[in-house]
């Protein structure tokens, strides 16, 4: 964990600059694609899957773009962050955050409890699903 | 902390899952992908080009079901029976 310490530092800033482009500017199709949204999100009952607090493959990709799994942690917290339901995908939640000028995608579960996937997309990719009604803003 | 779910299925194939991404999904970028992940977790193109990449590549059929499944055994699955397999531990 220490190892990760000044990559934290160095990239909360960051963070927090790419947070207000994201909630000002960014993500411009995401929002204004946006249908009439009633989100209906879909619980499951997912089998139960073993948890780490980080799994090093997950450290490990995620550092290649800059983020460390406390910065993970909050994308998915930031109220900055697009936050999509996936119809296709039981309720699971995409949350959207550019990084480094790159949208980065964080999925988790529809409680929002455990981190299943994560993966850069891009913003046609976005709209794309909005428009078909996959994903919804939650 | 949120926590990451785990990935030690995924680990095991890592040859078959690149194999996967770049013919399958070579228009996503995943950087971390569970066991608990299926497709969707990892990609956002439409079921139907998905099952046509899939099939069109490993020749094998695949429905709608087969998407829902983990993908580290969607990927297995790909994989019996063919040349591949020798790489399923």
């Amino acid at each position: 964990m220490a190892a990760r310490g000044p990559a934290v530092k160095k990239l909360v800033g960051a963070f927090a600059v790419t947070a207000v482009v994201i909630g000002t500017a960014g993500g411009a199709g995401a929002y204004f694609l946006a249908p009439i949204m009633a989100p209906t999100v879909t619980t499951l009952s997912l089998s139960a899957a073993p948890l780490l607090p980080a799994v090093p493959s997950a450290i490990d990709k995620l550092q290649q773009l800059g983020i460390s799994v406390e910065q993970a942690n909050a994308i998915i917290q930031s109220p900055a962050s697009q936050k999509l339901i996936d119809n296709a995908n039981g309720g699971n939640i995409n949350v959207i955050q550019e990084v480094g000028g790159k949208l980065v995608r964080i999925t988790t579960d529809p409680a929002g409890q455990r981190i299943i996937s994560a993966g850069i997309v891009r913003a046609n990719q976005i709209t794309n699903g909005i428009a078909n009604g996959r994903f919804v803003k939650k | 902390m949120i926590p990451f779910s785990s990935d030690l299925e995924m680990q095991k194939i890592p040859e078959l899952t690149q194999e996967f991404f770049e013919h399958v999904l070579y228009d996503e970028e995943p950087l971390f992908t569970s066991d608990e992940a299926t497709i969707w977790d990892v990609s956002m193109t439409t079921a139907e080009e998905l099952i046509r990449r899939i099939s069109q590549y490993y020749k094998k059929p695949v429905s709608v079901a087969d998407l829902a499944q983990p993908l580290w055994k969607l990927i297995r699955q790909l994989n019996e029976g063919s040349d591949r397999s020798e790489s399923i531990s």
